[in-house]
């Protein structure tokens, strides 16, 4: 019982040196270099781990969200560091790629369930509609789409309530830990959560009732065929 | 700056959150200089609602769903989630992780959470504002819930723990119960039946009289108080929490109207307060229950209060037709305005209930209790003995005797209660109770000590506070504490009246005793109903080190008690489910040669199990028609369909897939008699499952992983203890899907959800795979040690240990000993499967043989082997890998995989495998 899974040293790439504290460091300086990389590799971590699973996203405990970025944590960072900061910071970005994994996800289940042109509901109806069903329901994924545009553009005016929201709805991260992670007060990531809430949400009508951001515009509506082209890759896989 | 501003609106919008809609606009007007932020401010106030609806919505379709199982009774409600007025949802308080808000009224917040210690949802409770607001309210608090936490009675409902959060907060930890208020069952149903309406007023008042005795006082009993759980039974919340409140309730616009419309007169009068004052409010409970509207009513507080003081509501039986003369008496008497002329305690409304007798007769034409040992059934009419017993006195003892009234009670009666002449009247035609002490709600009494100098007494103490506290751990189970029972340890009533005390329909008792150099447990199971003997079983263990005896022997009790109980318990569900007494004596006959026959088959003697099951066949064809309602005949006839075929064989023909095709139709059948019978609903979803592994057709075949999928999902959804449904889920997840994590969780729950050991080895077995194939290798040794201690004789927990010094990583390959459980899985296989159980060994030593360094030996080994079985080749590529040969390896998964393309989501994902995973042969032989 002593020895290690042989499996281990046969994958390689857990033996390859990543050296986690020191990005994990240099993310706490804010390189933007040492965040590209850590979240590449748990992108790729959580997505390996959430692919296999696309019919039990929800129902599923030993899918949570926090769950999955702690397991990607512990395989990628290792037990040894059990330092409070570095976690945080991890987890911040790890919500970051949480939001992404789920956007991916969304983008397949619309296009496998209709293909793109289905009527559009309106924003009201829509949330009527949610987190119902097992699986993500079409409407679930047309709500984190048009949620996903609407935080771009939270992003662009108000960065720091857009990481935020990343924190607490995508990371699964406590008011606490997304204080630590962006170095700001709990009372402001609390007072942050609760407007850009609202902000999203109008926002997100806006988007869906087909307006443009009163104050900056992009080109956040997306065409079907962009959707395919970015699940693509997937069905290579 | 643009931060600026978001800022400044944020400070304005979190203070206008805090007020009372009516007093932003002014807020706003007075705070904000600006007229932009002002509007801004504005609309995100409008959005708010409809914003957190939506991320909470949302946020159930995010892989971390509050909810894992959403209960099927409110779907569609499960959205409109009041918003999180503490924010603190997702938040850790204390040890426990806050998932989502419930509701919250005067007494405070009420948040669903869970505790992650003991994996258990949990409901806190936090103190309102205006409550936290004041020290000694505080206090007050803490001092009432502390007194209300030392109750433990199944009616009440359980508080685990006061404690004050980091943020510092005060709050409760107490049970979570899935169910709903009885307000809002009186909302849905507008008025019960009668004999529902009895039934939760005896539970109501047996938690008040418990209560009474320790001095608690409610205080504010009223619908909104009970929790109606899924399981039937009500649980009262709140003990003694309105003292605490009481103070600033009157002064609390809009939240007096509903709680007004409960107090007694002198509660309204502010006269002191005490046990009469929660009877009056159940009173009222009862005609609210029976009529649908509130006996005292009134536009406005002052009119309710004036109603109560003054008026007499008309009788309940001039109300509603089916309501008898003695419950409208009894309610009446409830609502008598002074204090003495209502029933004297709680505990003789109990009485009184219990002998209430409904004209109109329950619903359905009573059942025949099911008789039980030594009380014969024409003997539980109580008339009949009563003829036989002359005088006041005998009926006094007699009604004593069976638990209907404690001595005490009757012989105290005080002033205004019924007098002792009236219950014998009702006693004479009492015949059968209709409320049953429910059977899972189990003391243990402490076992006695009956060595000769009084030696054992610290271990039979120690021996009985284990065995509680293992039973505590199972699911299903409602034990009374240690201190519940501790009141019956030195004097010791007669059974019957202290199962009724603590409305425990099963009760353990026994003795421990010295024989020779070892010690004697002697236990007995005891139905609280009858007094009569389940079960009597004597252990006895070497003299050993003590406290590793009382564990053991503890653990022994547990196991043979939660069998024993899963059958009552069974029995019982079955026996209420039918009105044909013929039709349930003929499914227990059938449901007893079903688990011979299984038993048999275990035993290789095929053809006689065969024939146990043929005539369980037929008995349950006559139950079926005997009552065609009733889906549990049907619902056994497709389970049959376990002993008619070996599912595990890999040869099935046109013959076994007939079987099991035809025991599906049966399934079907249940399901069409009774669409909520998860059992059915299991059994379909596990014999789809098998079929699905033995069609030709892949797409047929995933469309039936599909289906077995959907089935198992909705029977763990719609059943509380599914322990078979989540066991046949992992295994599905395991072998179709190869999603290991999800069969290792579905593993877990399954062994834990089988509260009665009705499928013990397999899930012991289950949890062994999972582990494995996850990698957690001292789990797995740990389950394939326990198997092996607990089923000596299954052949599977022998081959996991096999299995385990076959893969890297797990055990060290110990070549001797390989060799030596592959002799043991010899003498436990019976001669059909011999050799195919051999080549699977084989194939698993040369594996073991690989790994210690000895190839030509494994090469010898596997080239013995000459069944062509797809398993074997599985088996065998792994052996080829780990002699570094990686095509022969792969020629084989090859080969496996074409035989039985299911192989193809494990092999794709196990461990064993794992150093091919790169390969693209692999690659194309797991996902052409």
């Amino acid at each position: 019982m002593t020895d290690r899974p042989s499996h281990e040293k046969a994958s390689g790439q857990s033996q390859s040196p990543w050296d986690i504290t020191g990005i994990l460091d240099r993310l706490r300086e804010g390189s933007d270099a040492a965040e590209k990389a850590l979240f590449g590799r748990v992108y790729g971590e959580l997505r390996k781990r959430a692919r296999g699973q696309r019919r039990r996203w929800k129902g599923d405990p030993t899918l949570q969200t926090t769950a999955l970025v702690n397991e990607a944590y512990l395989k990628l960072v290792g037990q040894d560091d059990r330092s409070w900061k570095n976690r945080s910071h991890f987890f911040a970005v790890s919500a970051m790629a949480m939001r992404q994994v789920l956007i991916d996800h969304a983008r397949r289940t619309r296009a496998e369930k209709r293909g793109g042109d289905a009527p559009r509901l309106s924003l009201e109806a829509l949330r009527e509609k949610l987190g119902q069903e097992a699986a993500m329901s079409e409407e679930d994924a047309e709500a984190f789409l048009v949620l996903d545009d609407a935080l771009e553009r939270l992003e662009e005016t108000h960065p720091r309530a857009a990481r935020g929201v990343e924190c607490r709805f995508f990371g699964g991260m406590t008011i606490a830990e997304t204080a630590e992670a962006l170095g700001v007060s709990t009372a402001t990531v609390s007072r942050d959560w609760k407007q850009a809430k609202a902000w999203l949400y109008r926002e997100m009508q806006r988007i869906r009732s087909g307006g443009t951001p009163p104050d900056n515009d992009t080109d956040a509506e997306r065409n079907p065929e962009s959707d395919d082209a970015f699940s693509a890759p997937e069905s290579s896989f | 700056m643009a931060e600026d501003r978001w800022d400044k609106i944020g400070k304005h919008f979190e203070e206008a959150r805090a007020m009372p809609p009516e007093k932003r606009a002014a807020y706003l007007e007075e705070a904000c200089e600006e007229e932009a932020i002002r509007k801004e401010v504005r609309s995100l106030l409008d959005t708010e609602t409809q914003a957190e609806e939506f991320f909470g919505r949302l946020a159930a379709a995010l892989p971390d769903a509050g909810d894992e199982e959403p209960s099927s009774r409110d779907p569609p409600t499960q959205g409109l989630r009041t918003p999180d007025p503490l924010d603190l949802e997702g938040e850790t308080v204390g040890r426990y992780v806050v998932e989502t808000h419930l509701g919250g009224g005067g007494m405070g917040v009420v948040y669903k959470a869970r505790d992650p210690e003991l994996d258990r949802p949990v409901a806190l409770k936090f103190l309102p504002p205006h409550l936290a607001a004041s020290e000694e309210g505080e206090q007050r608090f803490v001092r009432e819930a502390r007194a209300a936490s030392a109750l433990d009675h199944p009616h009440i409902a359980t508080i685990y723990e006061i404690a004050t959060s980091e943020a510092g907060h005060r709050f409760i930890a107490m049970a979570y119960y899935e169910g709903e208020t009885l307000k809002e069952t009186l909302a849905r149903e507008g008025t019960l039946p009668v004999e529902e309406t009895i039934r939760y007023a005896k539970q109501i008042a047996a938690a008040l009289a418990q209560a009474h005795d320790a001095d608690i006082v409610h205080r504010d009993v009223k619908p909104a108080n009970m929790m109606v759980t899924a399981s039937d039974e009500v649980k009262l919340l709140d003990f003694g929490l309105a003292k605490a409140a009481a103070d600033t309730r009157l002064t609390e616009p809009g939240h007096q109207l509903g709680t007004a419309a409960y107090m007694s007169p002198e509660q309204a009068t502010g006269k002191p307060v005490g046990p009469p004052s929660d009877l009056w409010a159940v009173g009222v409970v009862l005609y609210e229950m029976l009529t649908g509207t509130r006996p005292f009513t009134g536009e406005r507080a002052p009119a309710v209060l004036r109603a109560i003081l003054e008026e007499a509501p008309p009788p309940l039986h001039e109300q509603r037709d089916d309501v008898p003369l003695e419950l409208s008496q009894l309610v009446g008497q409830c609502l008598e305005k002074a204090p003495e002329n209502r029933p004297a305690s709680a505990a003789r409304l109990l009485q009184a209930l219990q002998a209430v007798r409904t004209e109109s007769g329950p619903p359905h034409a009573p059942i025949p209790r099911r008789p039980r040992a030594w009380i014969p059934e024409s003997l539980s009419s109580l008339g009949f003995l009563a003829l036989l017993v002359v005088g006041a006195a005998g009926v006094a003892w007699l009604a004593w005797a069976l638990g209907l009234v404690s001595p005490s009670g009757l012989f105290s009666a005080g002033p205004g209660g019924p007098s002792p002449r009236k219950d014998v009247t009702h006693f004479d035609n009492a015949g059968e109770r209709p409320e049953r002490l429910a059977p899972t709600t189990v003391a243990v009494l402490y076992f006695e000590d009956n060595s000769p100098g009084d030696t054992l007494t610290a271990f039979a103490d120690g021996f009985t506070e284990h065995l509680n506290h293992r039973l505590t751990t199972v699911d299903g189970l409602q034990v009374i504490s240690q201190h519940g029972v501790e009141p019956y340890r030195e004097a010791s009533p007669p059974l019957d009246s202290i199962a009724q005390r603590l409305q425990a329909g099963s009760l353990i008792t026994g003795s421990v005793q010295p024989v020779a150099d070892s010690l004697a447990v002697h236990v007995e199971l005891i139905d609280g109903e009858t007094q009569s003997h389940l079960m009597s079983e004597m252990i006895r263990r070497p003299a050993a080190e003590v406290f590793a005896l009382q564990k053991d022997l503890a653990r022994e009790v547990s196991r043979l008690f939660r069998k024993r109980l899963g059958r009552e318990i069974q029995l019982d569900s079955w026996q209420a489910e039918t009105q044909s007494v013929t039709a349930w004596r003929l499914v227990e006959r059938a449901d007893r040669l079903h688990a011979d026959a299984r038993q048999l088959e275990r035993e290789d003697q095929l053809a006689a199990a065969l024939d146990l099951a043929a005539q369980a066949d037929s008995l349950l064809d006559q139950a079926g028609a005997l009552d065609p309602d009733w889906s549990a005949p049907p619902a056994l006839r497709a389970r049959l369909a376990t002993v008619q075929v070996d599912p595990y064989a890999l040869d099935w023909g046109e013959r076994e897939r007939d079987i099991v095709r035809r025991r599906i139709a049966y399934a079907n059948e249940a399901l069409r008699r009774d669409s909520a019978d998860s059992g059915a609903r299991t059994t379909r979803g596990q014999l789809r499952f098998w079929l699905a592994q033995h069609v030709d057709d892949p797409e047929r075949s995933r469309m039936l992983v599909r289906q077995a999928e959907q089935d198992l999902h909705r029977a763990i959804r719609e059943s509380s203890g599914a322990a078979r449904a989540m066991y046949t889920l992992s295994r599905l997840l395991l072998e179709n899907r190869g999603d290991f994590q999800q069969a290792f969780y579905y593993a877990e729950r399954a062994h834990e959800a089988d509260a009665y050991l009705r499928i013990p080895s397999d899930t012991h077995h289950q949890l062994f795979y999972a582990a494995l194939n996850t990698g957690h290798f001292a789990d797995a040794a740990r389950q394939c040690r326990t198997g092996q201690r607990l089923y000596p004789k299954l052949v599977e927990f022998q081959n996991c240990e096999l299995t385990l010094l076959a893969t890297a990583g797990a055990a060290a390959p110990n070549v001797d000993r390989a060799w030596t459980l592959v002799e043991e899985i010899r003498e436990r296989t019976g001669p059909a499967k011999q050799a195919l159980y051999e080549a699977l060994s084989h194939a698993k030593v040369a594996a073991v043989l690989a790994r210690a360094g000895h190839p030509d030996s494994a090469r010898a080994v596997l080239r013995r082997i000459r069944e062509a079985n797809p398993l074997v080749s599985y088996q065998r590529a792994h052996a080829y890998l780990l002699l570094g040969e990686e095509t022969q390896a792969l020629d084989l998964l090859s080969r496996a995989v074409r035989q039985k393309p299911q192989y193809r989501a494990t092999a794709a994902k196990d461990p064993w495998f794992e150093a091919l995973r790169s390969h693209p042969r692999f690659q194309q032989i797991v996902d052409p």
